[in-house]
């Protein structure tokens, strides 16, 4: 049986860079804004964006028409420093935003289905699989990544445990583990070994260290009492 | 001290400080993803939807004339690899006998049948590209 | 994924209102099953509404003490560990967490959950040419072929698949009540209506209209829910998807049941309300003979295949086990 296909293959990196990306420091901000305050609505909204807002604004009771986009403006506080990306593709996802476009590699594409956590994120406080939400639907959102844990030199004590127990070997599932173990702590849903294992069941580790994930975990935990970001 | 009364330890499961530990658990190590380099080229892959069976033509034309494509790699164009060692492929070896992209056989889903090359990861249009191939399919 | 055009609701009317008239635009709310299957080329929306601006994120009380609402938009992770669900429907809170990870429960909504599609593999792969779910007339690639994951219970010559969520099985148990808004109004959907058998449509999930948004899930009140439970059966301790499971509830008078709701799960193109089971069960005394009795009528037309038969007698012992639990909840 002889049958044709057409098999189209898509420019798959959607993250590739159309347009500008702007990354302001928290300092220059005000400054910045101060100089281009005209400017600035007009450069992240576009306008058919700025309508909606208005609109939604207003409380109008009367429907406005919902404007449409193939191309987004997003912007995100990831780490601490404040990012505007503008002319996004809106398939990017928020781990190939972080990976491709932001070079902030740490976390990881284990699946790219969100069936092993390695890219796991905290976003808004909340431990996400970052391969399966689009970066537009987290326009305003602040993000956190294995990048942002350590303050400075001084590694986060989630981190510091990982290494004192050895709760990694490849070390590729290890940014998901920890993101993860960092808000696993903060739920409160590391009362003891099974509930540790069951709430971390997420994050899949083909080297197999669970056994030291799980004592770096308590270990953590039970520093927690110490000042801790994240 | 007798040699008997030193205390040995055995040689496996002794907890050890990995030099990569930090860059491990900060993100900064780096994996083979993770690095570029100003020429690099990626490929995008054209893959077989049937099990068993041949590939009969490939009509890569309209992939060929969308712009920013560096060029296309099918069986009709990819260079002749020499085979595989004997020793790792003979029967009961351990290699991998097929080397891709010289033949028209298909022998699974999801096989390599071509490689198309955007011009890298700056890409200026989201158009779909097409290639059409027709395939026998033929049971095992 | 194919491009898609992105627009942004800010309320229920908007969402609508950018989905009528179109025939391929969807709402996106969490995106864990919609993400996933535009990634796989199942589904391929030309315009996606972003609806997690919309302020459907409430669990509240009903007035006059007739349940709990549920907004479309709570995440699963808060559905799971709210209070007013923790202490009157425990079944749903723990079929809730049973399901998927909690990186997925945090992005995941009510309103989403009830929308997944099943995760029959050949659904999943837009390269195997039989799928009636994906293409109706095509024919059916799981009934001759590798089918663990499918169904026992109330399927069709052209489709054996199952719904894949926990949180729908409990919700079946509960009677509850889907509340959805259209272009014409809002009207409500009794939970045994939602969700369809494939019959001759398996194209068709659910009776959820194209055009129409769930905004709620209302829980009736039932004061015997708190003697329930949730049981999953899979292949791995956590993180799999259910061969079998059950939420199951018992209304105990003295040394007798006055009623019993059971769904299954993992056995039907929707959560399976064990109809025929809860009738045999009402009257008798909560002991092992009367639970098997009752798993055996309801699983007497069960229909397995190569793969999957184990089901039958894994529904019946299931149904057992959980209805013991249940009845052992002081």
């Amino acid at each position: 049986m002889t049958s044709e296909f057409d098999l189209w293959t898509e420019n798959d990196v959607p993250s590739g860079q159309i347009g500008k990306t702007l990354i302001f420091t928290r300092t220059s901000r005000r400054r910045f804004l101060v100089q281009v305050t005209a400017a600035i609505a007009a450069f992240t909204l576009g306008p058919r964006f700025l309508a909606l807002a208005q609109a939604a604004a207003a409380g109008a009771t009367k429907t406005a028409d919902l404007s449409t986009h193939d191309a987004v403006n997003v912007r995100l506080k990831i780490n601490g420093k404040d990012y505007a990306i503008d002319q996004l593709d809106p398939r990017v996802t928020v781990l190939d935003l972080l990976r491709e476009r932001l070079h902030l590699t740490g976390s990881k594409k284990g699946c790219d289905h969100g069936q092993c956590g390695a890219c796991t994120v905290l976003i808004n406080g909340r431990r996400v699989n970052s391969c399966l939400t689009l970066a537009v639907v987290n326009d305003g959102a602040e993000i956190t990544t294995i990048e942002g844990l350590a303050n400075g030199k001084q590694l986060h004590p989630m981190q510091a445990a990982f290494i004192k127990h050895d709760g990694f070997q490849c070390g590729y599932c290890t940014p998901g583990q920890i993101c993860s173990a960092v808000a696993l702590v903060k739920e409160g849903h590391a009362k003891d070994d099974a509930q540790i294992r069951e709430w971390m069941s997420g994050n899949i580790c083909r080297c197999g260290a669970y056994t030291n994930i799980l004592a770096a975990i308590k270990e953590a935990r039970d520093q927690s009492g110490a000042a801790v970001k994240g | 001290m007798a040699v008997a009364d030193i205390a040995v330890q055995p040689p496996v499961a002794q907890p050890i400080s990995r030099v990569e530990g930090k860059f491990k658990v900060t993100g900064v190590a780096k994996y083979a993803a993770e690095f570029t380099r100003p020429d690099l080229v990626y490929g995008q892959l054209i893959q077989s939807a049937i099990a068993n069976g041949r590939v009969v033509s490939m009509d890569t034309s309209a992939a060929k004339s969308a712009p920013g494509i560096i060029g296309i790699l099918t069986r009709e164009n990819a260079p002749r690899f020499k085979p595989y060692p004997d020793q790792l492929t003979k029967k009961g070896g351990p290699g991998e006998s097929r080397v891709p992209l010289q033949d028209d056989e298909i022998h699974w889903v999801g096989q390599h049948l071509g490689v198309v090359h955007p011009d890298g990861v700056r890409q200026q249009h989201r158009r779909q590209l097409s290639t059409r191939y027709t395939a026998q399919s033929e049971p095992r | 994924m194919n491009p898609f055009v992105y627009s942004r609701a800010a309320d229920a009317q908007q969402a609508v209102a950018g989905i009528a008239g179109q025939t391929n635009s969807k709402l996106l709310g969490g995106g864990t099953n919609l993400v996933d299957l535009m990634k796989m080329g199942v589904e391929t929306p030309s315009q996606l509404v972003d609806i997690n601006r919309l302020p459907l994120t409430q669990i509240e009380e009903l007035p006059s003490g007739k349940g709990v609402r549920v907004g479309a938009l709570v995440r699963n992770s808060d559905m799971a560990e709210h209070p007013l669900i923790t202490s009157r429907y425990p079944v749903l809170s723990q079929a809730v967490l049973a399901g998927a990870s909690p990186q997925l429960r945090n992005l995941a909504t009510t309103g989403g959950n009830l929308l997944q599609r099943t995760r029959c593999y050949y659904f999943y792969d837009p390269a195997f040419p039989a799928c009636n779910k994906r293409k109706p007339g095509s024919g059916c690639g799981a009934r001759e072929g590798f089918n663990r994951i499918h169904a026992i219970l109330g399927q069709s010559d052209q489709c054996i698949a199952t719904h894949p969520s926990d949180m729908c099985v409990a919700m079946a148990a509960l009677d509850a009540v889907v509340r959805v808004q259209g272009p014409n109004g809002e009207r409500e959907i009794a939970f045994a209506d939602f969700h369809r058998l494939p019959g001759n449509t398996p194209d068709r999930d659910t009776n959820l209209a194209r055009d129409e948004l769930i905004t709620a899930v209302d829980l009736p009140a039932i004061p015997f829910a708190t003697r329930s439970y949730y049981l999953k059966i899979r292949d791995r301790a956590s993180y799999a998807f259910a061969l079998v499971s059950v939420a199951a509830l018992l209304d105990l008078d003295g040394g007798q049941i006055r009623s019993a709701r059971i769904a299954l799960g993992g056995v039907a193109h929707k959560p399976w309300r064990a109809l025929k089971a809860e009738k045999q069960l009402a009257g008798k005394k909560p002991d092992g003979d009367a639970f098997r009795s009752a798993a055996e009528a309801e699983l007497a037309d069960a229909k397995g295949y190569k793969y999957n038969s184990f089901k039958i007698e894994m529904a019946k012992r299931a149904i057992v086990r959980a209805l013991t639990t249940v009845a052992a909840i002081s």
